[in-house]
């Protein structure tokens, strides 16, 4: 039989791809706890899309670098680029969407809504014909074109939370981001949601979406790796040509001649 | 030492798995982090303004009838669900200014104005408007309360109908929205394949409503311009026709005044009650 060697480092190396997969499997159950999650009168409602790979990843995190630079939020700014940060951290990203709440609302008068006991809020803010959403109208000045129909919305929160319960009980971390979900919906995941949150796993050491260090779109360990890549490689300009001059077999001599040792 | 019977132990202790799902709401992760959480555990006899207030609500929305069922058996048999409430705070404005949209509104700001305008009343199940991502972390909230009670196998549901009802009854005022899980009785689905619908709905009525939602199933050929839906054995002698046929708001609105006052008499009784036992 084949034999699985797993560890985290080098990032996706064929020893880390092993690990990543592990955190797929996981993944993949906690898609379909989502979509088993209760919801108001069991209506399916929510669709999820499963990415991961480096260059799946960076794209999610350019596009979230990306939207960073656009919102008037400064700290909305920072939210978007420190979960850029874990975007790439992570092993898999799972979308979770919800496909009605922008077409197909519960109808149910609650006044989550609006506040008033019907769904006028909802019907007069967009294009309908007798109570049947326009659904090609899809640009919007916001990064969501609401407003949703707030039961909907409450029912992906079970569908999200559901998913989260099942990370929790295969101890995988997972946490959700609205940035995450927000910068997929405009990369045409969950491509029939009016919302989306994306949900980020891992499988680490250490959980990539706690104790998170201020400036972290700069101060984290890809970008500290990196600088010890370059300050190693200048430090190089401080050797010499070991086959003829070795400072540190000299001092490895010295360290013997002073213990009595015949070298 | 002592022997216990077994399944009042089990009646008993539903109150310590509404306490693990409290801990489990609490340890629910959300994705604003702000969305703060009160819980009320009603069990025993404080359930039975609850049966009363849904006979009450039910002609406003009528899934009040299968709660009002399904809590009168539990009842009855001697095996009554202990019902948590969960109260979600901080939805009706958004300190957030991350101006997404999602609720209707450009700005979070403008979301807040329009929020603080609105004093919803009892008509509506919920007091909105909720911003839609502090919903989604109330939904992943209650979801937690609902997986820790399936992870201890006691049967349970979430409810808007005992939600509503709480508000009704003056639970927790200070919450924007509020959602009843029962937990129990001890079987296998007291609150899904419900016997209390088909004990006490006659089957023409429950045909009736699928025929209400899915007129086309039973249409036939319009062609002769008699829109008319099959209905009984020989369905030709008695057609129905798919007529549609205004509503009567006045009348509802007439009905939900004198409910409205039901239901604040027993508010009152149901608080005073509250005062007296603390």
């Amino acid at each position: 039989m084949p034999e699985i060697f797993i560890t985290d480092w080098p990032q996706y190396s064929p020893d880390d791809m092993n690990r990543r997969e592990n955190t797929l499997a996981a993944v993949k159950l906690m898609a379909n706890a989502a979509l088993t999650a209760p919801c108001a009168g069991g209506v399916q409602q929510v669709e999820a899309h499963i990415v991961w790979g480096h260059e799946e990843q960076e794209k999610i995190a350019r596009k979230m670098e990306e939207l960073a630079w656009n919102v008037e939020n400064g700290h909305m700014g920072r939210l978007f680029k420190y979960e850029a940060v874990m975007v790439r951290e992570s092993d898999v990203i799972l979308f979770l969407g919800n496909y009605r709440a922008h077409t197909t609302p519960m109808d149910a008068d609650c006044g989550a809504c609006g506040g008033v006991d019907n769904c006028s809020f909802f019907y007069e803010r967009h294009p309908h014909i007798d109570g049947q959403v326009d659904t090609t109208k899809r640009t919007y000045n916001t990064l969501i074109g609401g407003p949703l129909c707030t039961l909907r919305v409450q029912d992906l929160g079970f569908s999200v939370g559901s998913a989260l319960f099942m990370a929790n009980k295969l101890l995988v971390d997972a946490r959700p981001f609205m940035t995450v979900g927000i910068a997929g919906q405009r990369l045409g995941y969950c491509p029939n949601s009016g919302i989306v949150v994306g949900i980020l796993a891992a499988s680490l050491a250490k959980n990539p979406y706690v104790d998170i260090n201020a400036d972290y779109h700069v101060t984290n360990m890809s970008k500290m790796v990196d600088n010890t890549r370059k300050l190693f490689t200048m430090s190089r300009q401080g050797g010499g040509d070991y086959r003829f001059n070795d400072p540190g077999w000299d001092a490895e001599k010295a360290r013997q001649k002073e213990e009595g040792k015949e070298i | 030492m002592a022997v216990y019977d077994g399944k009042k132990l089990a009646q008993d202790k539903l109150l310590d798995i509404a306490t693990y799902c409290i801990h489990s709401a609490l340890k629910a992760p959300q994705i604003t982090g702000r969305v703060k959480l009160e819980f009320e555990v009603v069990t025993g006899d404080d359930l039975n303004p609850f049966v009363e207030a849904f006979g009450l609500l039910l002609p406003i929305a009528g899934f009040h009838a299968v709660s009002l069922m399904s809590y009168s058996k539990a009842i009855a048999a001697g095996e009554p669900p202990v019902l948590l409430l969960i109260g979600g705070k901080n939805l009706r404005k958004s300190e957030l200014a991350w101006n997404c949209g999602a609720c209707g509104f450009e700005t979070c700001k403008d979301f807040n104005q329009y929020s603080s305008g609105i004093k919803p009343g009892l008509a509506a199940e919920a007091k909105g408007p909720y911003c839609q991502w502090k919903t989604i972390d109330y939904g992943m909230c209650c979801d937690w309360a609902c997986a820790q009670a399936w992870h201890h196998n006691v049967t349970n549901r979430i409810e808007m109908a005992s939600g509503w009802a709480a508000r009704a009854l003056g639970y927790m005022p200070e919450c924007d929205i509020i959602r009843g899980l029962p937990l129990g009785p001890m079987q296998d689905m007291f609150w899904y394949s419900r016997e209390v619908i088909t004990e006490n709905v006659p089957y023409d009525v429950l045909k009736q409503g699928l025929m209400t939602l899915y007129p086309s199933h039973w249409g036939v050929f319009v062609g002769h311009g008699r829109p008319i839906i099959k209905s009984g054995q020989k369905w030709w002698e008695t057609p129905l026709n798919r007529a549609l046929i205004p509503g009567d708001l006045e009348t509802l609105e007439q009905a939900k005044k004198t409910i409205f006052e039901s239901l604040a008499a027993l508010r009152d009784k149901v608080q005073s009650q509250k005062k007296e036992k603390s």
